[in-house]
């Protein structure tokens, strides 16, 4: 099992790690015997795949077309500091100093690019926020853009709780029908910052609510936060 | 429809993508979507994080078309490998962040509306029972691999076999799945 050759069933299924994945790698290209191998291989891969097909949820569609368009739409022009854009950098400089000292945890990922998300959402041109001062958590914030269709939840003395219970963010609709819009767990100084990759729609009140770890699919706290977003 | 048939055509998808075609994106997502976020909640359970993944991968699919080497093996393969790192990756974050080993727990939204994608209910079929076919060890090596990412030396050690014993099941298992996809794939 030393040899090289031998490691192409494990590599297609990615049961390398990581140096033997680096060094198969390096020999796949000049070896057409594994190359071959892996080509036959691969049908079985996409098979794995095929066989626990699920129908993704119908906002996914959504998120990855407008992230989509983001990136081919031209960077916005300049627009002078006005009152407007006044706000949005104090919002953006308040949206940075969240993300450095909020650990990101669950929903999260810890994906360096979260931090970008959320300060995409606070330097968008329709960004919408609400904050609420006084909370059983402190102070927060949620601010929201449509044209992202994601919104940003901050907290800066958010207090602690016990290991095995979890924050959860709900987003609630017209109907009151509760949806999750993400889990999270404050860092010892309070801060929390989580981006909702979820559309605001016309009549959604934000709730928060603790519950056990893992999160729950219907609120079953104590209703901490139900704020009216629009 | 034929897997061959579906495998050619998402290699020209992405190719058209890979030069940027906007509407060539739209009928892929169609296409895979089904397959990235099923996979990805059949590594990582809970519905948000695997949302979240399907999202990552699904951009990235969009931005790395043009990597895509058909001669290396099938579209879906390269879909799937590219999901199941990034949903490896999530459990394992999430999983650092609890500070513990047990598993993730559903936390999802079950009225969280589907989508319409298709879902090519022959193939699944096929596969399906080629799955059904598969000796127990060769099954259990490959999802232990795949969905719930061990490495061969772990594979072995939890079934009590020699690592070469190991790499045949992978591999028999593979290639039986590989022949339910269509024989014409390479």
């Amino acid at each position: 099992m030393d040899e090289l050759h031998d490691l192409g069933p494990f590599y297609a299924v990615g049961a390398l790690d990581e140096a033997e994945a680096a060094a198969f790698e390096a020999h796949l290209e000049g070896c057409r015997a594994c190359q071959a191998e892996l080509a036959t291989l691969s049908a079985g891969v996409g098979a794995l795949a095929v066989a626990v097909a699920e129908p993704a949820p119908a906002a996914l569609r959504a998120q990855v077309m407008d992230r989509i368009d983001a990136e081919l739409r031209p960077p916005a022009p300049v627009v002078p500091i006005g009152r407007t854009r006044r706000w949005k950098v104090v919002a953006a400089v308040a949206a940075a100093a969240a993300i450095a000292n909020a650990v990101l945890l669950v929903g999260t990922l810890g994906r360096l690019s979260e931090a970008d998300r959320a300060l995409q959402v606070m330097a968008a041109a329709d960004v919408q926020s609400v904050e609420l001062a006084e909370t059983p958590v402190g102070p927060v914030r949620f601010a929201w853009s449509d044209e992202h269709g994601r919104g940003v939840f901050t907290g800066t003395a958010v207090p602690e709780i016990a290991s095995d219970r979890t924050y959860e963010l709900w987003y609630i609709d017209q109907a009151g029908t509760p949806t999750v819009a993400g889990l999270f767990i404050p860092d010892k100084k309070g801060d929390v910052l989580v981006v909702v990759d979820r559309r605001v729609d016309p009549g959604t009140v934000l709730g928060l609510t603790i519950e056990p770890a893992g999160g729950s699919d219907a609120p079953t706290g104590e209703v901490l936060i139900a704020e009216q977003l629009s | 429809m034929g897997d061959h048939g579906t495998n050619v055509e998402l290699s020209s998808l992405l190719a058209r993508v890979a030069a940027g075609d906007r509407g060539a994106f739209d009928e892929l997502y169609e296409r895979v979507s089904a397959i990235v976020y099923g996979l990805a909640r059949r590594v990582v359970v809970d519905r948000s994080i695997a949302s979240e993944v399907a999202q990552e991968v699904l951009l990235e699919v969009w931005r790395t078309a043009d990597r895509f080497d058909p001669a290396r093996g099938t579209a879906t393969a390269w879909i799937a490998t590219m999901t199941r790192r990034r949903a490896i990756d999530a459990v394992r974050s999430v999983e650092a962040a609890r500070r513990r080993d047990s598993d993730v727990r559903p936390a999802g939204l079950t009225t969280d509306p589907v989508g319409e994608d298709v879902i090519d209910i022959d193939e699944r079929a096929r596969v399906g029972a080629a799955m059904g076919s598969l000796t127990d060890l060769q099954r259990e090596a490959i999802e232990m691999a795949f969905y719930e990412g061990l490495t061969y030396r772990e594979v072995a050690g939890k079934l009590g076999l020699p690592l070469g014993t190991v790499k045949t099941r992978i591999r028999d298992g593979l290639i039986r799945l590989a022949e339910a996809m269509g024989t014409a794939h390479g």
